[in-house]
């Protein structure tokens, strides 16, 4: 057996990872693998700048990965990592999947060969327990049976073309003792609360953007960390070009707009800011061109 | 493929590069209107750098996976000079107003990012999660703690995890104070809470910044990662 090879980082790439280490090290942090060598681990520990390369990486290859193994990967590995030629291996697998595969076949022929029995009816019943757990089991009037459970706060729909699922729940704060929050049947505001805050990839680019341009107004606005309550005044001023309009368009965390704002002088809006809590992008436009995206978010008072 | 007919593979991976090329475009890193140039850019380098690849790589991934850092590293190296981001036009931003239904898959998408990011700190990383959820309000579990693999405090998980839940609705600063006397006790040596302050700090800093990727495209602070830990251990729960 071969000795095991330590993890050496390459020496062309100086002190820190190099590709294939990198490539070793995103494929751990994506879960595709559980082990890398300690030595790998060690050094991630360490240094800042491989962290933020394999975190690069690994955001990479979530695109780049459709989930099936190429036709390279699916070739199993020896012990230093070599993909394995061992035919016989994998003869004996093909032989067992053929061996299924004509069982099967088989079944099926002797299943369309019997005479046509009618088809079962199918019952659906929904009950509700004393702990409030809501149970849908389906069953047949031949033998199998199935039961699944959902959580207290289920609510189930059926029509007589489609059937729905849909689960509410409470989003869970909970300490030791305290109980989960009673059902309330519709979406809690929480849950909204937390999404109307994820950023949107696209606007964040936009956000404190330079552009080159020589009729830049010089828009002044709120900063990108800047917190209002409702009823705060968003305030924007701008040195004005005589040739070009413009306008304050608002729009929430997944780039809707909410609201456009024309200018009550000809270098300054004031806007009160009347929205619900969340992270929201202000677009200062003019005629034709964009000049300034901004962030703000909205908390409650 | 790799060996036998580059050529071949470089074909069946297209998809890979024209992903990438688009993905670093839209950070900020490459001119958006010049893809497929850039594409072309890449495939040429490629076909030069072919007989590098073959050599180098040492089959301890999947190739794809190495491919990409070979891509994405030839992307950078070959246009690092042309870092510029295109001017967008007026609108092309503003989408209809509906809800996005991909909202849970982000949320999923994220906190797979945020665990990633707390991984890469090997040791810290029982340690951060605690914080974390701690100034998050979530319950601390007696497993919590026995992922610190501390063996002469066997028997004590559950004492410690209460304490650490006498932090609930506590502000920041006395929860990094309770956060430091249990992780004396789980250290060998002893945590001050300013020590314990300012190791947390320095991670936080440096987790958001891996977050928000460079050039920045999220606006991770504290307050949002809490937001979305709090919401994943949500859907967790409701999965």
């Amino acid at each position: 057996m071969k000795e095991e090879k330590k993890y050496v980082i390459k020496p062309d790439s100086g002190r820190h990872l190099g590709e294939n280490e990198l490539a070793q090290y995103a494929e751990f942090l994506r879960g595709d693998r559980d082990v890398v060598p300690e030595e790998l681990l060690l050094h991630m520990e360490e240094c800042a700048w491989c962290r933020a390369e394999a975190m690069e990486v690994a955001d990479i290859v979530d695109l780049t990965d459709d989930g099936r193994p190429t036709t390279d990967d699916r070739r199993p590995m020896t012990d230093d990592g070599r993909p394995t030629t061992n035919v016989r291996r994998l003869s004996s697998v093909v032989r067992l999947v053929a061996a299924i595969a004509a069982v099967a076949l088989i079944a099926w022929v002797i299943q369309q060969l019997r005479p046509e029995k009618p088809e079962p009816e199918r019952m659906a019943t929904l009950t509700t327990d004393s702990t409030n757990s809501t149970t849908l089991t389906t069953s047949t009037t031949s033998t199998t049976s199935t039961t699944s459970t959902y959580s207290t706060n289920s609510t189930i729909s059926t029509t007589s073309t489609n059937s729905t699922i849909s689960t509410d729940s409470t989003p869970v704060r909970r300490k030791h003792g305290r109980p989960p929050v009673a059902p309330t049947g519709t979406r809690p505001d929480t849950v909204r609360y937390a999404q109307a805050f994820v950023p949107d990839p696209t606007l964040e680019l936009l956000v404190g953007a330079v552009y080159r341009s020589g009729t830049d107004p010089k828009t002044e606005g709120p900063g990108p960390e800047t917190i209002f309550t409702s009823e705060d005044t968003l305030k924007i001023r701008w040195t004005p070009d005589p040739y070009d309009s413009y306008r304050l368009v608002i729009v929430d965390n997944k780039g809707a707009k909410i609201i456009e704002v024309e200018p009550e002088a000809s270098n300054l809006i004031n806007w009160v800011t009347n929205l619900k809590p969340g992270l929201y992008y202000w677009k200062f436009l003019g005629k034709d061109e964009m000049w300034k995206v901004g962030r703000f978010r909205v908390i409650e008072r | 493929m790799l060996r036998e007919d580059p050529e071949k593979l470089l074909l069946k991976y297209q998809p890979v590069i024209r992903i990438i090329v688009k993905s670093l475009a839209y950070k900020g890193y490459l001119p958006k209107r010049e893809i497929s140039d850039l594409v072309q850019d890449v495939n040429r380098k490629l076909v030069e750098r072919m007989p590098r690849i073959r050599s180098q790589y040492n089959y301890k991934s999947r190739f794809r996976t190495y491919f990409s850092v070979v891509v994405r590293n030839l992307c950078l190296e070959e246009f690092r000079k042309l870092r510029i981001v295109a001017e967008p036009a007026a609108d092309l931003y503003e989408q209809p107003g509906n809800d996005s239904p991909a909202d849970p898959v982000i949320i999923k998408q994220e906190f797979e990012r945020l665990k990633r990011a707390i991984r890469m700190f090997y040791r810290d990383e029982p340690a951060l999660w605690v914080t974390f959820r701690v100034l998050a309000d979530l319950d601390i579990q007696p497993e919590d703690i026995t992922r610190f693999g501390k063996t002469d405090i066997a028997g004590r998980e559950p004492e410690l995890a209460r304490r650490l839940n006498q932090s609930f609705k506590k502000n920041k600063r006395e929860k990094l104070e309770i956060v430091s006397e249990v992780l004396s006790e789980l250290d060998a040596k002893s945590r001050s809470k300013e020590a314990v302050r300012k190791w947390f700090e320095n991670r936080l800093e440096e987790i958001l910044t891996l977050m928000n990727g460079k050039p920045p495209r999220s606006a991770y602070t504290l307050e949002i990662l809490l937001i979305l830990i709090e919401k994943a251990e949500s859907e967790k729960n409701n999965s």
